[in-house]
C-alpha cells in the first residue's frame, strides 16, 4: 500500500463524483487523440497498411475472403466522396470558428477539448492520401488481393471518419447554440474545479498522512532546521541524476523497515507530493542516530512528471472572473448576473462537498 | 476527510474577485452592479457558508471588515454596514434555533459585528453607526438573550460599552452624536437576565478576551506607528476602565453582591489598586465625568457625598475581592514545599555577591593571613536573620514562584558591614591626623618605611584625585592603583572622610567554615527555612490589617503566616590585631 492508494480509496468512497471526473478514461484517450499530430496519424496509418501488405502476402486466410470487392469502381467512388467529406469537415470547422470570432479567444480551450476537428481532419487527409497513393499505384501491385484488402481497410477507415464527422457536427451544432454553450462552459468549470479540488485534497492529504505515518506509526518527531542539530545523525537523502518529481511513498515497505530497527533519536523532514527533485540535487529525508543498509529511495516513487496535472487548472475560472471584471466596469450587469450564478455553482458545490 | 478539507486556493480567487470588483464598480459609480455584487456577497458567499464552512463564513466576514476598511465610496459603505448589521443579527436572532453545531458561526458573527461596529467607532463615523444599528433595531431586539449561547450578547455589549467609554473620556469619540441609548438599553435587559453577577461575568469575559475572544485583545485606539517602537494597547488598560464607569453608573451593579458566586481571579489581587487610581482621578471638578455618571443635575453637597458613596461601594467591593484572591493565592503556595533548588540558587547569589564585595577579607586572603577553623556552633556569627513576610513564592517551584529582585543583595550588604567593622576597629589602634599636603606626607611615609610588601592605603574616590592617580577598576584586580608602589583600594566604607594607611603584615582574619550544604564555599552560612506560625491574637490580625489594608480573619492570618520564611545569613569569623599592629588615619 502507498500513500496516494490510500488517498485515492478515501476520495472514491467520500467524494465519488469527483474521483469519477479525475479518474475518466474515455476522457483521456481523447484527450490523447485531441493532441496527436498529422504525421504520427500518417505514420501509424503508413504501418497499418504495411502489415495488411504482409498479412496479404503471407498469411491471408481463405475463410475470411467474404467479400467481393470491384477494386477500379470501388476507388473510384471512395477518392470522390473522401474528398468531398473531408471538405465538410473544413466547413463545419470554419463554421464554428467563424461564428464564434468574438468568444473564440476564450472559448478555445474548451473546443480544443470538445471539438476533435484536428483529429478528423488529419485523419482525413491520410486517407485521402492512402486512396490517392493506392489509386496510383494499382496498376504496379499485381497481387488483387494485396489491393483489394488494402481497400477493405481503407473502407472501414472512412467508415469510423464518417462517424466521427457526424460526432464533430453534433459538437459543433452544441457549440452555435447559446443556451448549449453555457451549458458546455458550466460543465467544464465545474469539471476543472473538481479536477482542481481532487489535486489540492491530493496534496494536502499527502502531507498529512506522510506525518501521520512517521509521527503516530514510526514515532519519528518532525525534523526542524536550526532547532535540532544534525551533529551525531546520520542522514537518509534521495538522489537523483536527472529531474525528478515524488509521486508517491510505499509505506508499508517503509514500516517493515523500521519496525525492525532500534533507532533511539529519529527525525522526519516533512515532503510534499510532486516535490521536485533537481538533477543532480540531494535531498535529506531523514535522520538516524544510526547508518541503515536500505535503499530508502526503492520506497519513494519519483517519476520524470509529476503525478498532478497544474497545467490550465484555473484557466476556465480566470476567464468568467475576467468576465465578471469587464461587465462590473461597463456595468452590464445583466450579464453579470449571469456570471456570479456560474460562481455560485461553483462556490455551492465547495459547500456540498463540505458537507459530504 | 471532512473536518480537514484544506484551504481552497480556487475558492479564494473567488472572494478576491469579489473584493475588488465591489471597489471597482463603486469607484465607476455602478450602482446595479455593486447591488449585484453585494448580493452575491451576502446571500451566496455568507449565508452559503453559515452552518457549512467556518472557514468561508471566516473569510467572507473578514472580506466584508476589509471592504469598509478598503477605498469604497462612502454611500456604498453604508449599504455595506445595513447589510451586513442585518446579514449577521438576523443569524444570530435565530441562533436559539440551531444547535449547538453552529455555535462557532453564531461566534463569529458577533466578531464581525462588534469589529465593524469597533473600526466606525474608530472613525467617529456616528452617522453610519446610528443608520445601521436604527435600521436594524427590530432585528437587535430579536436577539433572544435567555437562550443566547454562551453568554455571547452580553459579552459583545460589555466589550462594546467599555470600548466606547474609553473612547469617550480619551476624546477620540463624539459620544453625544451617537444613538447608544438603544445599546444602553439591551445591556440593561441582559443584566437583569444575570441574576446579579454582572462581576463574575464581567472577569469570564475579561479572561476571554485575553486568550483571544473576537481578536479584541489587539484593539488600538490609534494606529501603531510604521517602524517604531510603541506600547501597544492592553485590554487591561481599558477594561477596568469601563468596568469603573459601568458600575459608577449602575447602582445596581454594586448592590447585592453576592461574594460566593464569584469565582475568584488572580486579576483580584492587583486590581484593587487600578480600580482605585481610576477612582482617584474622579472627583467632582471633573465635569465630564460628573455629567457622565450623574445625568441629572444636583447641588455640591449632595454630589460629593453620592460620588464618595459610590466610590466606597465599588472599593469596598474589590477589597473583598482582592482578600479573597489573596488569600485563595497564599493558600496554595502555602501547601507548596520550600524547593531545595531556589535555597541553593540564592545561597549561591548571596554567597558571590559577597564574595566580590567584601574588600578586608579578600585582601587578608590575597596575603595569606586568613585562619580557616573549624566551625564552633556555640560560636556567634554576624549577618542577618530576618523574616520575610509572605515571601515563601521566591522559594518555590512551579507557576507560583516568583522572583524578588535585589532580595540576594544582603550578600553585598554583608560585605559592606564586614568591611565597616573593619574600619571601626582601626581606631581602637590609633588616632587620626590631619595634614596639609597629603601626597608628599604619604610620600615621605612611604618612603621611611622599611616594608611596604603588605601595605595598602585605603580611601574614597576623592584619593585618586589627591594622589593624581587611576581610579581603581573593581572589576579587575583590587589592588590595580598604587601610589610610590603602595596599593590605593577605593573603599566604599562609612569613612568618607578618612585616608587609612594599613599594613596587613600584622592582621589576620580568623574564618570559621563548615562542610555543610548550608555554607556557601563553607565560609557563609546561608539559609531559608519556614517561619513557625505565633499565636494568631487580635493584634497579630490588626497588624496585617494594617500592613495590606484589609480585613483578615484569623483563618486569613494563619494562611499568611504560612507564607513568611526566615533567612539566615551569618558570617562567623573575627578579625586579629597584633599588638604591633599600627595603623595612620589622616583625616581629610
Amino acid at each position: 500500500m502507498t500513500i496516494l492508494q490510500a488517498i485515492k480509496s478515501d476520495v472514491r468512497r467520500k467524494y465519488p463524483d469527483i474521483y469519477k471526473i479525475n479518474n475518466n478514461r474515455l476522457e483521456k484517450v481523447n484527450a490523447k487523440f485531441s493532441k496527436i499530430n498529422f504525421w504520427t496519424i500518417l505514420l501509424i496509418y503508413t504501418l497499418l497498411i504495411a502489415a495488411v501488405v504482409f498479412y496479404s502476402t503471407f498469411v491471408n486466410f481463405d475463410f475470411l475472403k467474404l467479400l467481393s470487392i470491384n477494386f477500379e469502381d470501388n476507388i473510384k467512388s471512395f477518392s470522390t466522396s473522401v474528398i468531398t467529406l473531408v471538405s465538410m469537415n473544413l466547413f463545419v470547422t470554419n463554421l464554428l470558428l467563424t461564428h464564434l470570432k468574438e468568444e473564440r479567444d476564450d472559448l478555445q480551450t474548451i473546443i480544443d477539448k470538445r471539438v476533435t476537428f484536428k483529429f478528423i481532419t488529419y485523419l482525413g487527409f491520410t486517407v485521402i492520401i492512402s486512396i490517392l497513393s493506392l489509386y496510383f499505384l494499382s496498376s504496379s501491385i499485381t497481387s488483387t488481393d494485396v489491393k483489394s484488402n488494402i481497400l477493405v481497410l481503407i473502407f472501414f477507415t472512412f467508415l469510423f471518419y464518417i462517424f466521427q464527422l457526424i460526432n464533430l457536427y453534433n459538437s459543433v451544432f452544441n457549440f452555435l447554440n447559446k443556451t448549449n454553450r453555457s451549458k458546455i462552459i458550466a460543465a467544464e468549470l465545474d469539471i476543472e474545479f473538481s479536477k482542481a479540488f481532487y489535486n489540492n485534497l491530493l496534496k494536502f492529504e499527502f502531507q498529512k498522512r506522510y506525518k501521520e505515518f512517521y509521527e503516530e506509526t514510526l514515532k519519528f518527531k518532525k525534523y526542524v532546521a536550526y532547532s535540532h542539530s544534525t551533529l551525531g545523525l546520520e542522514s537518509v537523502k534521495l538522489r537523483s541524476h536527472r529531474d525528478l518529481y515524488l509521486v508517491d511513498v510505499k509505506i508499508n515497505s517503509l514500516k517493515h523497515v523500521f519496525n525492525s530497527l532500534t533507532v533511539t533519536d529519529r527525525y522526519y523532514v516533512p515532503l510534499e507530493l510532486d516535490m521536485k527533485l533537481e538533477k543532480s540535487q540531494e535531498r535529506e529525508i531523514l535522520f538516524l542516530t544510526k547508518k541503515i543498509k536500505n535503499k530508502f529511495s526503492n520506497h519513494y516513487i519519483l517519476k520524470k512528471k509529476p503525478c498532478l496535472q497544474s497545467e490550465l487548472e484555473s484557466d476556465n475560472i480566470n476567464k468568467l472572473l475576467r468576465k465578471i471584471s469587464q461587465n462590473t466596469l461597463h456595468n452590464k450587469f445583466s450579464d453579470l448576473k449571469d456570471n456570479l450564478d456560474s460562481l455560485d455553482n461553483i462556490y455551492s458545490k465547495y459547500m456540498s462537498l463540505q458537507k459530504n | 476527510m471532512r473536518e480537514s478539507i484544506p484551504n481552497f486556493n480556487y475558492i479564494e480567487k473567488i472572494f478576491t474577485s469579489v473584493y475588488s470588483n465591489i471597489i471597482v464598480a463603486s469607484e465607476k459609480g455602478n450602482k446595479e452592479s455593486v447591488d449585484e455584487l453585494f448580493d452575491f456577497l451576502f446571500f451566496k458567499l455568507l449565508t452559503g457558508s453559515f452552518g457549512i464552512s467556518l472557514q468561508s463564513y471566516k473569510r467572507s466576514t473578514s472580506l466584508i471588515i476589509s471592504l469598509y476598511q478598503s477605498e469604497l465610496q462612502i454611500g456604498y459603505k453604508e449599504i455595506l454596514v445595513e447589510r451586513a448589521v442585518e446579514s449577521v443579527t438576523t443569524k444570530i436572532s435565530l441562533g436559539s434555533k440551531y444547535s449547538s453545531d453552529y455555535e462557532d458561526f453564531i461566534s463569529e458573527s458577533y466578531s464581525m459585528f462588534l469589529n465593524l461596529l469597533k473600526i466606525i467607532l474608530e472613525e467617529d463615523n456616528y452617522e453610519i453607526f446610528n443608520r445601521a444599528l436604527k435600521k436594524n433595531d427590530d432585528l437587535l431586539f430579536k436577539i433572544d438573550h435567555r437562550s443566547n449561547q454562551n453568554n455571547y450578547f452580553f459579552k459583545f455589549l460589555t466589550t462594546l460599552i467599555c470600548w466606547i467609554y474609553y473612547l469617550k473620556f480619551n476624546s477620540k469619540l463624539s459620544y453625544d452624536k451617537y444613538r447608544f441609548d438603544l445599546l444602553e438599553s439591551e445591556f440593561s435587559q441582559v443584566l437583569f437576565e444575570i441574576d446579579n453577577n454582572f462581576v463574575n461575568h464581567f472577569f469570564k469575559l475579561y479572561d476571554e478576551i485575553e486568550f483571544g475572544l473576537w481578536h479584541v485583545k489587539s484593539w488600538e485606539i490609534t494606529k501603531p506607528p510604521v517602524n517604531r517602537v510603541y506600547f501597544s494597547l492592553m485590554p487591561s488598560q481599558w477594561m477596568p476602565f469601563g468596568l469603573t464607569i459601568l458600575l459608577l453608573r449602575n447602582n445596581h451593579l454594586t448592590n447585592f453582591i453576592d461574594y460566593g458566586k464569584i469565582d475568584t481571579d488572580r486579576r483580584f489581587r492587583f486590581l484593587f489598586d487600578d480600580i482605585k487610581k481610576i477612582l482617584d482621578t474622579i472627583t467632582i471638578d471633573s465635569e465630564a465625568y460628573i455629567d457622565f455618571i450623574f445625568p441629572n443635575k444636583i447641588n455640591s453637597k449632595d454630589l460629593q457625598q453620592q460620588l464618595n458613596y459610590k466610590k466606597q461601594n465599588i472599593l469596598e467591593i474589590f477589597s473583598v475581592l482582592k482578600k479573597i484572591a489573596e488569600i485563595d493565592h497564599y493558600r496554595k503556595i502555602q501547601e507548596i514545599p520550600l524547593s531545595k533548588f531556589r535555597v541553593d540558587e540564592f545561597r549561591q547569589r548571596v554567597g558571590e555577591l559577597w564574595q566580590s564585595n567584601t574588600i578586608i577579607i579578600n585582601i587578608l586572603k590575597h596575603f595569606n593571613k586568613a585562619n580557616y577553623l573549624e566551625n564552633v556552633e556555640s560560636r556567634d556569627g554576624f549577618g542577618f536573620f530576618q523574616t520575610l513576610l509572605k515571601g515563601k513564592f521566591a522559594f518555590i517551584e512551579g507557576e507560583l514562584h516568583q522572583e524578588i529582585y535585589g532580595l540576594a543583595n544582603y550578600g553585598s550588604e554583608l560585605a559592606r558591614n564586614l568591611d565597616n567593622q573593619f574600619f571601626d576597629r582601626l581606631f581602637e589602634w590609633s588616632v587620626e591626623v590631619k595634614v596639609d599636603d597629603l601626597k608628599s606626607y604619604l610620600h615621605t611615609l612611604i618612603l621611611n618605611k622599611a616594608n611596604i610588601e603588605k601595605t595598602i592605603i585605603f580611601g574614597n574616590w576623592r584619593i585618586n584625585d589627591l594622589l593624581e592617580i587611576k581610579y581603581n577598576n573593581r572589576s579587575k584586580q583590587i589592588l590595580e592603583s598604587t601610589y610610590c608602589g603602595v596599593p590605593v583600594v577605593n573603599s566604599y566604607s562609612k569613612y568618607e572622610e578618612y585616608v587609612f594607611v594599613v599594613d596587613f603584615e600584622k592582621v589576620e582574619v580568623d574564618i570559621y567554615t563548615s562542610e555543610s550544604e548550608k555554607w556557601y564555599n563553607n565560609q557563609l552560612l546561608v539559609d531559608v527555612t519556614e517561619s513557625l506560625r505565633g499565636e494568631i491574637g487580635d493584634d497579630e490580625i490588626k497588624k496585617w490589617n494594617e500592613k495590606d489594608g484589609l480585613k483578615y480573619t484569623p483563618v486569613d492570618v494563619e494562611i499568611l503566616q504560612g507564607n513568611n520564611v526566615d533567612i539566615k545569613i551569618l558570617f562567623k569569623g573575627e578579625y586579629k590585631f597584633h599588638p604591633d599592629f599600627r595603623v595612620i588615619i589622616i583625616k581629610i
